[in-house]
């Protein structure tokens, strides 16, 4: 039925002819999203502000993976008993796997001095934030999710699809070159390379 | 060495960051609506394409424009309407553009758990029957038309180029100006998410002096087909003049910009067209 479709629907039929087929559209589940979404929304902004270290990302962030998420809730549901957790580890996962990764690195480095218009930031005083700052996507999130969520390194492992080694390795460097920044600005004020 | 808990004062410290309530941030009221308008209309799509897809392209191609008005009647926000559509009789760019979205709207979905070029989260939600994680070309629809990748070339994007303002970009009626968050007060630059019903372009950037300073594509390839999904080998295929960066590499696309590719274990996992001045 669906591998050929020899009439070219217009206008409504397209949508009719979907939601038949494929069973989904139903509202329902959409004001029970909704719910989910009004009740969750303050933690996971405030969940991706700690994973991508600002609020215009964060707010991205949360939003591109719930819209996702919310379009298959149904499915979510029906596959997890804890679609909260469903929905952080999305957004760690979709954090490392495409997220501005390339702002801070490319659109930053062309202005080497701050200008009048940067926003002040709250952690501006704060050198762990900082050094957070320049941690790797993945580096980052396995942080955040040690350290914000409280996961072992198993469940970091699981969440993010890697292997417990590769989450050691990566939980190695980045606190290492915490522990490098924030020793370099004691000491000298100055930058340490990662 | 177990880092995890060799450095108590570290985690210590973590813990207290990461408790500090200056991370608090207040959604906007209609923050919610606008998540469940999101939601469903990623949903339409879908379902949308699981009948028509390859119907769908071959309408596009044969009149594209009426193809992408019909699909985003009714679901998208207000302040986009379909009238501002360029109601020109289709050109090539237009008609390949269009079919895209049928592509991009079952691919995006294996973006959820799962990093890419790693293996799967056992909890990866099962794909849609037409999914593909490779690249888009690999899932043609059943009639057999040859779909395209929406192309984010060293222009621009569709009606969007670097260097356009945010008032011209705007009147294209491609960019979405509702944002979650207020844009920060003072700052000279913006991120405008990009709303043509297509998950092509993800966002521009604008900068109040220079206009676009940024594209970021989501599934859009280069004109030379390269893209999220593609392997580091095309990559270097396709652009000799590589040069290296932190994350990945950035090639040059035109005078005035580059290309910067982020690469993650072999894969490309991002694209971003970058104006050479940026004030951002």
């Amino acid at each position: 039925m669906t591998a050929f479709v020899p009439a070219i629907p217009r206008g409504d039929g397209w949508a009719a002819t979907a939601r038949q087929e494929r069973g989904t559209a139903v509202p329902g589940d959409l004001t029970d999203f909704a719910e989910f979404v009004e009740a969750s929304l303050p933690g996971l902004l405030r969940y991706g502000h700690a994973l991508t270290g600002n609020p215009h990302d964060a707010a991205d962030l949360v939003q591109t993976v719930l819209e996702k998420i919310g379009s298959r809730w149904s499915h979510v549901l029906h596959k997890t008993g804890d679609p909260l957790a469903y929905v952080r580890r999305s957004m760690a996962n979709a954090h490392i796997s495409k997220w501005r990764r390339l702002r801070r690195e490319n659109l930053v480095a062309d202005i080497p001095e701050p200008n009048a218009f940067t926003p002040t930031d709250p952690f501006e005083h704060e050198p762990l934030w900082q050094a957070l700052r320049d941690l790797p996507p993945r580096q980052r999130a396995v942080i955040v999710l040690r350290y914000y969520e409280g996961l072992s390194e198993a469940e970091i492992a699981e969440s993010l699809g890697v292997s417990p080694g590769t989450v050691k390795s990566q939980a190695s460097k980045a606190i290492a070159s915490l522990r490098g920044k924030l020793r370099g600005d004691q000491e000298t004020e100055g930058r340490e390379a990662v | 060495m177990n880092d995890w808990d060799g450095d108590d004062r570290l985690g210590a410290e973590l813990r207290r960051l990461f408790g500090d309530e200056r991370l608090d941030m207040n959604p906007r009221a209609d923050s919610g609506k606008a998540i469940v308008a999101g939601a469903q209309r990623r949903r339409k799509r879908r379902a949308a394409m699981a009948t028509g897809g390859g119907t769908l392209a071959v309408l596009a191609l044969v009149g594209g424009t009426l193809a992408v008005s019909t699909l985003r009647g009714g679901d998208e926000p207000a302040n986009v309407p379909p009238a501002a559509m360029p109601q020109t009789s289709p050109t090539t760019s237009q008609a390949l553009s269009s079919p895209s979205s049928s592509v991009d709207a079952t691919q995006s979905e294996a973006e959820e758990p799962g990093p890419s070029g790693s293996a799967e989260p056992p909890d990866a939600p099962a794909s849609p029957p037409e999914s593909s994680w490779s690249s888009a070309s690999s899932s043609p629809p059943s009639m057999g038309t040859k779909f395209v990748d929406p192309t984010l070339g060293p222009e621009g994007y569709r009606e969007l180029s670097l260097g356009m303002s945010f008032g011209d970009a705007n009147s294209t009626g491609l960019i979405s100006t509702t944002r979650m968050m207020p844009p920060s007060s003072g700052t000279p630059c913006s991120t405008y998410r990009v709303s043509d019903g297509t998950d092509a372009v993800s966002d521009v950037t604008i900068s109040e002096a220079n206009g676009i300073v940024r594209f970021r594509a989501a599934e859009a390839k280069t004109a030379d087909g390269i893209g999220a999904g593609s392997s580091l080998e095309q990559l270097r295929s396709t652009y000799p003049d590589l040069t290296t960066e932190s994350s990945g590499y950035s090639a040059s696309a035109g005078a005035n910009a580059r290309y910067s590719f982020a690469v993650t274990d072999e894969t490309v996992t991002d694209l971003q067209l970058v104006a050479v001045s940026s004030d951002c």
